[in-house]
């Protein structure tokens, strides 16, 4: 059956409702038949009104609430209604959500669904990428699904996980992503492993989110027009970091080439250009480089976005530049 | 097909060298071994030759421009793609990974050091002007026992000639793997090397010796004799009778002495024991026995002897310096009988004499070289004075 | 002089009748805030023999208020305390020990050295373990509540209570906003426990609120608000203890704002020369207020009084003894991890 990456959410949601009675959704406007500013919830909410609840707009609230009921043994999972209003839930994120195992040894799982990434017109705030902010914070899991089987099972193992799990889904996957998808079939990772989404020995482009797509048809480009064999891995899981499957591939390739949409200042490009040349360095023919979005706020004009972040063909010149190095 | 000519390694400290002035001008006909340029280094003025004959396609280096060793002097056209290629050229024209760049430098890479040329100049200046080395090839040198000076040799197939990994593996693979045995020899002696090691030596007579030979049952060598004296003499007290382990000097109660002989591709140190105890004639049987057992491979380790003998003397050496294993403190050699003269007082004239050189390296953190000096000086006494054998 | 109760309180409970229960609560409200004191004095005393790291932050002045809290609920419920309610937390069931393991950052304390001071806690006691963030507690609070609404809990009319302690200072920030708010919206058994200290720090109530009174805003939120003398016992218990029983009952949101005055600085470390000798007397000291009324009344005797303080005394000093034997956290033994998982790469469903 095909699905959209934003029903695979809706059906992770509605399963781990029907499964689990600890499991309750809370955030603004999801409940009833209106289902959410993206509708994930539409369906489900009518189904489970009684742990399906709107929120006040409070995100530190609503982050803080689910902290509580976290620990008195729920499973909540949090909607934003974009990725960019949880700077209010941060207090509550980074100084008590991730703190909390290592100070009392109690567990703290709850899922805070993200809605992450640019679409054109969504501006400043409407398209950030808050993955390398909430992944700097020992004690968060910080996940962001690519494929619509990862939007599916990651989100149901990260309401598994003991851990706060911070879920980036891309907003622009949630319609244009669809893809043929049998659970019962689909290939499931445990959360904290990276994919190899294609196999190469010339050079790796490393990516998660929404430019995985991007990586593999950059791959692709650079397979048609200069018989170069590149491997795509995709992240899924940002923090903790694979940081086997990354070394494991430039290990093979010698190159590697880092593409996100998130800024290029201490994020998670730099993060794993730093452990690559740190714990790789002796594996590589060429610098590690990164391709990021420009380091300027995210414009509004769909020309300036459209130029702002990485694409296909600069992930492939990237990719060029570092094997002619 | 196109060659490139680099500038070779004149002399292990050579980094670089100047060109002085070029003896062919582009676009001519070149001999293979033909003198193409001439280049100073710090200590002399030499010539670069052409590794084949062709067509100097290019000078890629003005006189009083200075290269690094294995940049790229010139290049040179030749025919075809089948003739053999020297080993200090390597072919550009089927290099895979030397792309063009499809499209102008775009604003993403100016977020990170992507400018193609600004990042590769910062490189480059970081390895102090010298032909990159990526630290996947350095790793590769580091494992492999290559030397930086070495990747002159090799033929490199990455962007602009470079030297990769798999250059490297592909030159290696080119070499015969060293035998088991012989790597088994590799790392004894490497370990042994480790230690503190010191060579002395005297001559010895040999002629009552080979008289006294004569007289024994199966004829023993001059390796038997060597055992001999050296079992009796270490019996007799010398603290190099003793093996070291950490700071515990271990004496053992029986001298067990190894005996170093010549396999193919190696050498075997099969043991005997007791030797303080088993008189010549049956010493040359059980030595022929362990030793062929040895050639059999069915002895494998001369770890716990306190001692090696080797006669070197049996490959026409007159004198040597044998190492020894790696858990013993000393080992014996013996060099080739040579004549020399002897002055003879009764009839005032030279007759001849025979003699050998003895040579004994021991582990001077054991003892130190009067002690030494003594062993040696008790197996010679010895061997010059056979009966008490 | 402030005046003296002119009657005993009418609290909420079974036996709100009875003189003997009555005066039995009051004795055990003044036996808390004087361990309170007693034990906040020794904190103050082990931090200049240099045994304490970190400051030390006392109570001096609230325990009245503080302890009525703490002894109003009972177990079951939750609490999030203030940084000044060492006698709400003892009066909740938090031992001396453990207090003074904290504070010493022992291994063996509820926080392992990894947190100390203030900052300790014990959820399976309820006693939530605060960040500095004091009203991004209030949330948690909400969400525990809302937990046991999930769970078939929050039935009936002896209902349990979620308490969150909070200050002039911290009614200001925005995440308590945010989450009393929710509180209201959800109509959960909560009670905010407002101890009106005067000061944020140094900053005087002029310039951190503008309402006339803080209880003002308990309308607003949607909550029952009343308000109390916060240096006399009896009224605090009164008006807490009403506070309770209402949200026991099902009454949703309960506000107490107490008026007092901090009677130490900040922290040990802050001298609190801004606070005036004109306001200093505006204000008595709620432990000696209220020895002097139980005295007055024929509760307690002198030498009653003197027994509480001595046996609070004694048990502080066991409490010391023992925690200096115990050892400190060691860097080469700890996990150095943050994660509740042990391997990502293992979790899959």
């Amino acid at each position: 059956m095909t699905i959209a990456y934003l029903e695979a959410i809706r059906l992770a949601l509605g399963e781990s409702l029907d499964e689990d009675p600890r499991v309750f959704l809370y955030g603004q406007d999801i409940a009833g038949a209106f289902g959410g500013a993206f509708k994930v919830t539409k369906g489900i909410a009518e189904r489970h009104q009684d742990r399906v609840l709107n929120s006040p707009i409070s995100e530190d609230a609503m982050a803080g609430i689910a902290i509580g009921a976290a620990l008195e043994g729920m499973r909540p999972v949090i909607e934003f209604q974009f990725a960019d209003f949880a700077t209010i839930a941060f207090n509550q994120f980074v100084n008590h959500a991730a703190t909390i195992h290592w100070r009392t040894g109690r567990s703290c799982p709850f899922v805070a669904r993200l809605p992450v990434g640019g679409t054109p017109g969504g501006g400043p705030f409407h398209s950030q990428m808050p993955e390398s902010w909430l992944s700097h914070h020992p004690g968060l899991v910080v996940v962001a699904p690519a494929t619509v089987a990862d939007a599916y099972f990651m989100l149901k193992d990260a309401i598994a996980c003991l851990d706060p799990v911070m879920f980036c889904e891309h907003k622009y996957l949630y319609y244009h992503l669809k893809a043929d998808f049998d659970k019962t079939r689909a290939e499931h990772l445990p959360l904290g492993a990276a994919a190899i989404r294609r196999g190469g020995g010339d050079c790796t482009i490393i990516s998660y989110s929404g430019m995985v797509h991007e990586a593999l048809r950059a791959a692709e480009i650079l397979s048609r027009d200069h018989d170069l064999d590149c491997e795509v891995i995709d992240l899924r899981c940002l923090r903790p970091l694979d940081t086997e499957t990354i070394l494991n591939s430039v290990a093979r390739t010698g190159r590697v080439v880092v593409a996100t949409e998130s800024w290029p200042f201490g994020g998670v490009a730099a993060e794993v250009l730093a452990l690559v040349s740190s714990e790789g360095f002796s594996h590589l023919d060429a610098p590690p480089r990164r391709l990021c979005a420009l380091d300027t706020p995210i414009p509004f004009h769909p020309d300036l976005f459209a130029a702002h972040h990485p694409d296909a063909e600069r992930i492939a010149d990237v990719v060029l530049e570092t094997m002619a190095f | 097909m196109k060659l490139s000519v680099r500038m070779p390694q004149f002399g292990e400290s050579a980094a670089e060298a100047t060109v002085v002035a070029w003896l062919v001008t582009p676009g001519s006909q070149v001999a293979a071994e033909q003198e193409l340029v001439e280049v100073q280094t710090e200590k002399s003025l030499l010539t670069v030759a052409a590794p084949a004959a062709g067509i100097l396609a290019e000078q890629c280096a003005e006189p009083g421009h200075k290269l690094a060793v294995g940049d790229v002097l010139a290049y040179l056209e030749v025919a075809g793609g089948d003739s053999p290629v020297p080993s200090d050229v390597h072919d550009i024209g089927t290099a895979p990974k030397a792309k063009p760049l499809a499209r102008p430098h775009r604003p993403h890479g100016a977020t990170d050091l992507s400018s193609r040329d600004s990042g590769r100049a910062a490189v480059r200046a970081a390895s102090g002007e010298s032909a990159f080395i990526s630290p996947r090839v350095r790793a590769k040198l580091l494992e492999s026992g290559l030397k930086v000076s070495d990747l002159a040799t090799i033929p490199g197939s990455g962007a602009d000639g470079r030297i990769t990994a798999e250059d490297i593996d592909h030159y290696l693979s080119q070499g015969e793997a060293m035998s088991p045995v012989r790597q088994a020899v590799a790392n004894a002696m490497t370990r042994s090397w480790t230690r503190p090691l010191a060579t002395i030596a005297r001559p010895v007579r040999m002629d009552a010796l080979l008289a006294h030979r004569r007289t024994v049952e199966g004829r023993p060598s001059a390796t038997i004799y060597c055992m001999r004296a050296l079992a009796l003499a270490l019996k007799a007290g010398n603290p190099l009778a003793c093996r070291l382990f950490g700071n515990r000097l271990l004496t053992p109660s029986t001298i067990d002495l190894a005996v170093a002989v010549e396999i193919t591709d190696g050498v075997l140190t099969p043991v005997v024991r007791k030797v303080e105890s088993i008189d010549l004639a049956k010493l040359t049987t059980m030595v022929e026995d362990v030793i062929a057992k040895g050639r059999d491979g069915r002895v494998s380790d001369a770890g716990d002897a306190v001692a090696t003998v080797s006669n070197y003397g049996t490959f026409g050496l007159t004198w040597a310096t044998p190492i020894p294993l790696p858990g013993q403190g000393l080992i014996l050699g013996i060099g080739a009988v040579k004549n020399v003269p002897d002055w003879n007082p009764a009839t005032k004239s030279w007759d001849r004499a025979r003699e050998s050189e003895l040579t004994l390296t021991f582990d001077h953190r054991i003892a130190d070289g009067g002690v030494a000096a003594r062993l040696l000086h008790h197996v010679a006494e010895l061997l010059e004075h056979p009966e008490k054998l | 002089m402030k005046p003296q109760p002119q009657k005993l309180p009418s609290i909420a409970s079974p036996k709100a009748s009875d003189p003997a229960s009555i005066n039995d609560l009051r004795v055990r409200h003044l036996r808390w805030m004087i361990l309170a004191r007693a034990l906040d004095d020794r904190m103050c005393k082990l931090k200049a023999q240099n045994l304490v790291p970190g400051s030390v932050f006392t109570g001096r002045g609230q325990e009245a208020f503080s302890a009525a809290g703490g002894m109003l609920l009972r177990p079951g419920d939750v609490f999030a305390p203030l940084i000044r309610d060492q006698a709400g937390r003892l009066a909740f069931g938090e031992t001396i020990i453990d207090v003074v393991r904290t504070c010493m950052g022992k291994r063996t304390s509820s926080m392992r050295g990894r947190d100390g001071n203030i900052h300790r806690g014990n959820i399976d006691l309820g006693l939530l373990p605060m960040i500095s963030h004091l009203g991004a507690m209030v949330s948690v609070v909400v969400g525990m509540l809302m937990a046991r609404r999930f769970q078939g809990k929050l039935v009936g009319n002896d209902l349990c209570v979620g308490m969150a302690s909070i200050g002039d200072g911290g009614m200001n920030a925005g995440a308590l906003h945010e989450a009393v708010n929710a509180a209201a919206v959800e109509k959960l058994p909560m009670v905010l426990l407002v101890a009106n200290n005067q000061v944020a720090y140094s900053t005087f109530n002029d310039r951190t609120y503008a309402c006339k009174d803080l209880v003002d805003r308990a309308a607003g939120y949607g909550f029952n608000g009343q308000s109390c003398d916060g240096t006399d016992a009896a009224a605090c218990l009164a008006a807490i203890g009403d506070a309770v029983a209402r949200a026991r009952r099902g009454e949703g949101p309960q506000m107490v704002v107490a008026t007092l005055l901090r009677l130490a600085g900040h922290g040990l470390h802050d001298p609190a020369d801004y606070i005036t000798p004109e306001l200093k007397s505006r204000f008595g000291d709620c432990i000696q207020l209220d020895s002097n009324t139980l005295k007055i009344q024929g509760v307690l005797s002198e030498q009653d009084i003197e027994r509480l303080w001595e046996d609070a005394r004694t048990l502080i000093s066991a409490a010391v003894e023992q925690a200096q034997t115990e050892p400190d956290p060691d860097p080469g033994q700890e996990t150095w991890n943050a994660y509740a998982e042990p391997d990502l790469k293992k979790v899959r469903t």
